[in-house]
This record gives structure tokens, C-alpha cells and sequence, in this order.
């Protein structure tokens, strides 16, 4: 026996064990590959189920959110996502609060509870007066823009309620000697009607004048001299001050009135009655008289309430056309009409008919 | 004038002409009362009888949740709304609403009262 001999042995035996190992773990294999096949194909399968369930989950979830994007008057590509948590209202308020003119802002729901960090008490009677407002607008049923309370002691609360929110929200800010900047508002619900997906979803739509298309007749509501009168000194100031409308109510009643495409008798009653409650609500909140409660419509034209005299009974509701009437010639008128007004005790005493 | 007179005038400027409020008092840890207001003296009585033990439950709350000194709490129902604040670390404002009260008013008629305490206090 050679080495040549040997070495081919060495060569076949070698190469037989690797045929014969490579053959038996193929058949050891084979159920397993088989095995892993199937599973594969289970997989497959598995999946295409549960994409097509995600699939109709999806289309529930986009059908859900397009029924409540109808049913709250927004746009279908609304991203609601925005409304969750307290960092939109943070936002909102983030906009107004480093301006120089405004003390404290606020945003706060219907219930009167601040969305963002209260620092103080008054912030948390700063969200109650948002809440009333947010409540007498709905009462009222008239598209509001805008509420501006003035106190006596030179504070001025301007409260706008925020497009497209659920719940809704109002911005309220409290600034001294003036109003918050009309401009600077404006630009912080166009804000936070982006952030909500509102924008753009009041285009083109005209809001009728819900303080129109009532004409009064002379004499109509003045019953008694002192009536009269009122209702002659109304008659010459309202060109003046260039209201559409002018009355003067006792309680909740007008007693005498000037209406040249004004609010309805109704409606009046209805001003009357939610405008003098939240300028009260105010008062005790800011523990202040109240000068004058603005009530400015979506469509533009103004309801100004201001009280007449301390007594708190009488009051006077000028009605606007385009924005407020002029508070310097509304305090002109006021101060006017207050000469005609029986003195508080008297008020007591006599019966409504004599006034 | 007197903290307790103080307190009175307080609680009866709250709610005079105040429709939201049912009542108003001031309850301390004992559970005597040291000033009341109530348009209707059966629901202030049962707010005073529950005052104490809802105190001890919030304060506990408080501290178990890591929220630190109890400031104010709301209690919303179908009928009323109940409001509790932090007047000196142990003795409770509490203020029942009426019906249809937003409980922001509420809640803001409850701090500024202890807010306008504090201030008298201070001062006295």
C-alpha cells in the first residue's frame, strides 16, 4: 500500500461521511422547512387581515372625526388633535400676555374654570366673567365677537370667544385706562382659529345683522311725562351720537325708546335682561361699578348698556350700526338723561305707571 | 373692628345680590362654625356637617397625590355645585351654589373671599 493508495481512501471516506451527513440533515430538514412555510403563509395571511381591519378602522376613525367636524361647524381637514389638553389655551394666551397694555389674560370654558395657570384670584374671576359671557351669548343667540365691560375704577375687560373650540373658549383680558388692542385681538382668535382649524370656515359667509329691522313709533313705549321727555331727548341725540337705536329701560322694560332699524321689542327685553345681570356679575367679581357692557355681533353693529344713576334700575341701550358708539358721547348722554330720572328714593315710592 | 366682624361683613358682601350662592360659611378643623350666610339654613346646616370630614379627606388626597397644600376644590352635581377654599391651612370657605351656577363663578367667588380674608387679616 502506497501513500497515493492512502490518501485517495482518506479522500472517499471523507467525502462519503459529508455525503452521507449532508443527506441526513436534509431529511431531518425538511418537516421543519416545511413547518416554516406554513407558518409563513399563516403570517401572510394573519396580516392581510389585520391590514384590512386597520384599513376599516382608519375609514370608521376619518367617518367619526368628519361627523363631528360637521356637527361643531368645522372644516373637514380640522386637526382636532390640537384641542386636547390645556396647550392650545396656553398658546392663546402665550399671544396676548406680552403685550404692554394687558394685565391678565386668560382663557376659560363655559363653566367659568381658566384653562391655563390661574397665578391669582383674579385670574379666576377673569375665567368666571369669560364663562358668563360665553353662557349670555348663547342665551342671546346672536353671534357674538365680542364683549368690553368698563369699570368704574378704569378697568376694561374684553372677552372674545374662540372660533371652532369645543367646549368653547373664550380669551378674556383685563387692561387699565383702555381696552386691549382691537388689532392685537384680532390677530390672536385668527390665531387660535388656525390652531383649531377653523380658519377660513367663516369665509364668505355674510352674518345678518341681529340687531335690525325694527322701526318704533313715536310715543309708543313713553308712558307719562317723564317718558316723554326721555324719549324727546333721545330723539335729538341719537343723529348725534350716531346710534341706530336708543332706549332707555327701567328694570327690564324700556320706558322710552328712538328705533330706526333696531333690535325688536323682544329683543330688547332680552338685551336688557342678560346685559344688566352680566355687568353685575362683573361688578361683584371686580368689586367695581360698572360704566358700560359692550356687546359687539359677529356682524359688527354694537349693543352698549350703560346704567343710569346709582340706583342701578334705570339704564340706557344704544344701539350701534358699525362697532360701539363713542363712550365719550354715550357718557354725555347718560349724564343728560340722568336729569330726567326721579331721584332713587322717589323711584322707590312710586308706582310704575306715574314715571 | 373685630376679625370676626371682619369675617361677617365679608361673607354677607358675597352674597348679598349674589344669585349664584345658596350659602356661604366658614368652618373651622373643630367644626364650629365661625360665620355663616344662607339663603336656605337646612343645606348650610349639612354643608357644615360634612365639611369637616370632606376636609380631612381632600387634605388627605392632597398629600397622597403629591399635589401639596390643599387650595380649592369643586364639586360639581346634578343639582348644585359646592366649592371648598383654603382659608389659614386648616380652617374651609365652603360655598354652595344654586342651580344652573357656572362652578367657575363659584370657584372664583370662593378664592377671592379667602383672598379678601387674608388681606383683613394682614391688616388687623
Amino acid at each position: 500500500m502506497d501513500a497515493s493508495w492512502l490518501v485517495s481512501l482518506a479522500l472517499a471516506s471523507s467525502s462519503l461521511a459529508a455525503t452521507t451527513g449532508w443527506l441526513v440533515r436534509a431529511r431531518v430538514r425538511r418537516p421543519f422547512v416545511q413547518r416554516i412555510a406554513e407558518l409563513d403563509d399563516e403570517l401572510a395571511r394573519e396580516r392581510a387581515v389585520m391590514r384590512r381591519r386597520l384599513d376599516e378602522t382608519e375609514r370608521e376613525r376619518k367617518s367619526t372625526v368628519a361627523r363631528m367636524h360637521a356637527a361643531l361647524g368645522l372644516p373637514a381637514e380640522a386637526d382636532m388633535k390640537v384641542q386636547a389638553g390645556h396647550r392650545f389655551a396656553q398658546r392663546v394666551v402665550d399671544r396676548v400676555t406680552g403685550l404692554t397694555d394687558v394685565d391678565v389674560a386668560t382663557v376659560a370654558d363655559e363653566s367659568g374654570l381658566a384653562w391655563v395657570h390661574e397665578a391669582t384670584s383674579a385670574d379666576a374671576s377673569l375665567a368666571a366673567a369669560a364663562g358668563e359671557v360665553l353662557r349670555v351669548a348663547l342665551a342671546l343667540q346672536v353671534g357674538c365677537r365680542q364683549v368690553h365691560v368698563e369699570l368704574a375704577d378704569a378697568r376694561h375687560l374684553v372677552v372674545r370667544p374662540l372660533p371652532g373650540t369645543f367646549p368653547r373658549l373664550a380669551l378674556v383680558t383685563s387692561t387699565t385706562s383702555r381696552p386691549a388692542s382691537t388689532f392685537a385681538l384680532d390677530a390672536t382668535v385668527a390665531f387660535a382659529a388656525i390652531c383649531s382649524g377653523a380658519a377660513g370656515s367663516a369665509a364668505g359667509i355674510e352674518f345678518d345683522d341681529p340687531f335690525a329691522g325694527y322701526y318704533s313709533r313715536a310715543g309708543e313705549d313713553a308712558k307719562g311725562q317723564v317718558a316723554q321727555n326721555l324719549e324727546s331727548e333721545l330723539g335729538s341725540a341719537r343723529a348725534a351720537c350716531g346710534a341706530r337705536s336708543l332706549v332707555v329701560a327701567i328694570g327690564d322694560d324700556p320706558l322710552a325708546a328712538v328705533m330706526v332699524n333696531g333690535p325688536d321689542r323682544a329683543q330688547v327685553d332680552r338685551l336688557v335682561r342678560s346685559l344688566r345681570p352680566l355687568l353685575s356679575f362683573v361688578e361683584r367679581r371686580f368689586g367695581s361699578p360698572g360704566r358700560r357692557i359692550e356687546l359687539t355681533s359677529a356682524a359688527g353693529s354694537c349693543v352698549t348698556f350703560a346704567p343710569l344713576g346709582s340706583a342701578g334700575r334705570f339704564g340706557l341701550l344704544a344701539v350701534g350700526a358699525d362697532g360701539p358708539t363713542d363712550p365719550a358721547i354715550i357718557d354725555r348722554l347718560v349724564g343728560r338723561l340722568r336729569r330726567f330720572l326721579p331721584a332713587p328714593a322717589a323711584i322707590e315710592l312710586s308706582p310704575r305707571g306715574v314715571v | 373692628m373685630s376679625a370676626h366682624h371682619n369675617l361677617e361683613i365679608l361673607l354677607h358682601s358675597l352674597t348679598q345680590n349674589n344669585p349664584d350662592l345658596v350659602a356661604a360659611m366658614v368652618v373651622d378643623p373643630s367644626g364650629r362654625v365661625r360665620a355663616s350666610e344662607a339663603v336656605a339654613p337646612e343645606v348650610a346646616r349639612a354643608a357644615v356637617a360634612l365639611a369637616v370630614p370632606a376636609r380631612d379627606l381632600l387634605d388627605r388626597v392632597c398629600a397622597e397625590l403629591g399635589c401639596g397644600a390643599l387650595r380649592s376644590v369643586l364639586i360639581e352635581g346634578d343639582l348644585a355645585t359646592l366649592a371648598f377654599a383654603d382659608v389659614d391651612g386648616a380652617t374651609t370657605a365652603v360655598l354652595v351654589g344654586a342651580t344652573g351656577a357656572a362652578a367657575g363663578a363659584l370657584r372664583a367667588d370662593a378664592l377671592a373671599f379667602v383672598t379678601r380674608l387674608q388681606e383683613g387679616t394682614r391688616a388687623s
